[in-house]
């Protein structure tokens, strides 16, 4: 049996900033991991927070999981050290279900299952800066349900306050279709985030935001020109963004090259990707982190 | 199930693909649910792979869980599976249907969320519908046949009564609980509700069968955690991770609460247990609560205890007008004080009846309602002695005839008195010889008090008489 009080040296949430106790493992009021605090005290840097943001299904934990990877891999001379262990479970668990040609399982809404990604970033080739780069892998359901409704998930708007940037994923492929949910959905999102970050109303947001068009591999037009491509797919987005973002562009990414499909005894479709061949994923990060 | 309905609000919560999104979410919902309602019932519902599986395969995994909503309504859910999920992905679609309703409305549920599960599982209501219409009606739900005590539990082996009579102990100070179980999670969840008392009920939010979440704020949590995780995820905090089949026994205050509900739980009798904790009470302290629990326990020792101590029992009892539930107990307790003293006081020898006399003849004189309550003591152990001992009862009878109380009625009185009297005039003379000086003070006694009651006359005449045949032997 374990039963505690709140210990006298106590820890704030990096996240929330409740004083939770030393021995924590998860945030008593959020439900973010401590380690991320702990490496933050070790580190004696601020750690930077660039959320990954898109709806249920729209290829977030794909997305992240592919770019730790390949950050952890070197990928464009980038240096990519996890701190500690929890940090590579999401690239983990993405690469061994794409390597067995699944998609990873969907991420649950309940925060304790979200995977955080806790990485120290820097480029070999070009300066010496290092980044503190914590990346959450949240559930499009939560994202939605605290953008509906805000304050539902007080996690969801914290990580946004303390955000250095944001990655926003919208489905490519169902906004080419001719679909408005993508779009409507950026538009929510982004005037939530508008309303979560501005300070005064007269000025425009200077957090920078790099708007991904996911699943390219459906729609490869969009590589061509991804701003015309969401000017003209989701101009509702597009126009928010113009008028309260400062800093924001465009990106298309896909991970996997080809898709199968099968079915359950239910008639559920089975995507399977058949094999992976990552586009434009480094891109939209390195852009985030030029505007840090 | 009884006619009687009651009409509640309803929201399914699951991941399914619509026009204004897919994911899991709260897919349809009656008109009544409130904005800051459904904030609370997404933040609490299930998502992915969140149902605690179970060993047996064949047996679908289904959750409960019960909670507060900001708008002081209640909301009882019971999720199950519906399903691959839609993604393909992987895995099973949760399904959670919830069922809103206002804290008035609990107490005709008996106070039990689990009732609520039965009339919806009864009602068909909890069976999946994955193409609901985006506004749904009002449920209406049966309300519990026997008002919510005819309950079908026994109490799972793996829970000791150690660990339950901790869990109880904590979730009635309001500190939470996870207790970690392969199975039976639900049944462990209603007993441990029975054990607390109505009022205090629909602020014990729980989860039966749900995996351990941080948003999930319940006091009481009852799920499966074979890998650890959730007891990694809850150290440090303020909240008492239990694993009955591992951890040391924990030790428990001793309590009148406690052995009150340990007794109902080690007999295996919960319909008993609710009928006591079901009731109305009002909001109870912990003094409050001791003092329901020490009459309860007072009310289930009497069998056990001495003739004379159940007297003392109901003579002790506090006269000063307390609050309505107290008063109904301590009704309660005369009327089983009664009912035991009434059985044993037939079988009793006068030796043994006449201890408490004296007791009850104080108490049939300190007022109307005690009065009511020990006459028929006073009347059965004149009786006795009438049978036994005919001038004992004559002795011990001269007590009614003096310093009356107001509610002393005479017609009462007078025809126990005359049957005392009958049955002394008929055996004064046998044992006059024997008594003769004990006879004579008596008759002398009763003389004063009844000189025209024709049973003195006679014993006073038999004692004249033998004390005659004594001054002059024929």
């Amino acid at each position: 049996m374990t039963t505690a009080t709140l210990a006298k040296t106590s820890l704030p949430c990096l996240i929330c900033e409740t004083k939770n106790a030393h021995e924590a493992v998860v945030c008593t009021s959020c439900g973010a991991p401590m380690a991320l605090i702990q490496e933050a005290v070790i580190q004696d840097r601020d750690p930077c927070i660039v959320t990954v943001l898109g709806d249920s299904n729209v290829g977030k934990t794909v997305f992240l999981g592919m770019l730790l990877d390949m950050l952890s891999k070197r990928a464009e001379d980038y240096e990519a050290v996890p701190k500690g262990a929890y940090s590579v479970n999401l690239q983990h668990n993405v690469i061994t279900h794409l390597s067995a040609r699944q998609f990873p399982p969907k991420t649950a809404m309940e925060v304790d299952d979200w995977h955080w990604a806790y990485y120290q970033v820097s480029h070999r080739k070009y300066g010496s800066r290092i980044y503190d780069l914590v990346m959450p892998d949240m559930a499009g359901e939560a994202i939605a349900a605290e953008v509906a409704n805000p304050k539902t998930f007080q996690v969801i708007r914290s990580l946004l306050e303390k955000s250095a940037g944001a990655i926003l994923l919208v489905d490519g492929a169902m906004a080419a279709a001719g679909s408005p949910q993508p779009d409507f959905f950026a538009l929510k999102l982004m005037s939530y985030l508008d309303g979560v970050v501005i300070r005064r109303k007269s000025e425009r947001i200077k957090t920078p935001v790099a708007i991904v068009l996911s699943k390219g591999d459906h729609c490869p037009e969009c590589f061509d020109d991804p701003r015309t491509f969401a000017q003209t797919n989701l101009n509702r987005l597009w126009n928010i963004c113009e008028t309260r973002f400062a800093n924001f562009e465009v990106f298309a990414a896909s991970v996997v090259g080809s898709l199968g499909y099968g079915t359950d005894g239910q008639e559920t479709v089975i995507p399977y990707p058949l094999h992976v061949a990552p586009r434009g994923i480094l891109e939209p990060y390195e852009w985030v982190l030029s505007k840090l | 199930m009884s006619d009687a309905t009651i009409t509640c609000d309803q929201a399914i919560f699951t991941s399914l693909r619509g026009v204004m999104g897919e994911g899991y979410r709260i897919v349809a919902a009656s008109r009544g649910l409130k904005t800051d309602e459904k904030q609370e019932i997404t933040r609490n519902s299930p998502s992915h792979e969140s149902l605690c599986g179970n060993d047996d395969a064949a047996v679908q995994p289904w959750a409960a869980a019960f909670y507060p909503l900001p708008t002081k309504r209640l909301c009882v859910a019971y999720s199950c599976l519906a399903g691959t999920e839609h993604t393909g992905r992987g895995g099973q679609r949760v399904y959670t249907h919830n069922v809103i309703f206002s804290a008035g409305d609990f107490a005709r549920f008996s106070y039990n969320p689990f009732e609520v599960v039965r009339a919806m599982l009864q009602s068909g209501a909890a069976a999946p519908q994955l193409k609901p219409a985006a506004v749904l009606s009002e449920l209406v739900l049966n309300l519990p046949d026997g008002g919510g005590e005819a309950l079908c539990l026994t109490t799972p082996k793996t829970l000791a009564a150690e660990f339950r009579r901790f869990v109880l102990q904590r979730i009635l100070h309001g500190e939470p609980v996870i207790l970690d179980m392969d199975a039976a999670w639900m049944e462990t969840a209603e007993i441990v509700l029975l054990g607390i008392p109505s009022s205090d009920r629909c602020k014990v939010s729980f989860s039966a069968g749900l995996r351990f979440a941080t948003a999930r704020r319940h006091r009481l949590q009852l799920l499966h955690d074979p890998k650890g995780i959730a007891r990694a995820r809850t150290a440090a905090q303020p909240v008492a991770f239990l694993d009955p089949t591992k951890d040391p026994v924990p030790s428990t205050p001793d309590t009148s609460w406690n052995r009150f509900v340990e007794r109902h739980w080690a007999r295996g009798d919960f319909s008993g247990l609710a009928r006591r904790t079901n009731r109305p009470f009002p909001p109870l302290s912990p003094q409050d609560r001791e003092r329901v629990a020490g009459l309860f326990n007072t009310i289930d020792s009497l069998a056990a205890l001495s003739s004379y101590e159940v007297l003392c029992i109901v003579a002790d009892a506090p006269r000063t007008k307390l609050d309505d539930y107290e008063d109904q107990l301590r009704g309660e307790l005369v009327v089983e004080a009664r009912k035991v003293l009434s059985q044993r006081v037939t079988r009793m020898r006068w030796s043994e009846a006449e201890l408490f006399w004296r007791p009850a003849q104080e108490l049939w004189r300190r007022s109307p309602a005690d009065g009511e309550f020990a006459w028929p003591l006073l009347e059965a152990v004149l009786r006795i002695a009438c049978f036994e001992d005919p001038v004992a009862a004559a002795e011990t009878a001269l007590d009614l005839t003096r310093d009356l109380p107001a509610w002393g009625r005479k017609e009462r009185i007078e025809p126990i008195l005359t049957e005392v009297l009958h049955r002394f005039a008929e055996r004064a003379s046998g044992v006059m010889q024997l008594h003769a000086d004990r006879i004579a003070k008596l008759c002398d006694a009763w003389q004063r008090v009844r000189p025209d009651h024709p049973d003195v006359r006679r014993a006073v005449e038999s004692c004249a008489a033998c004390a005659a045949s004594r001054t002059h032997p024929s």
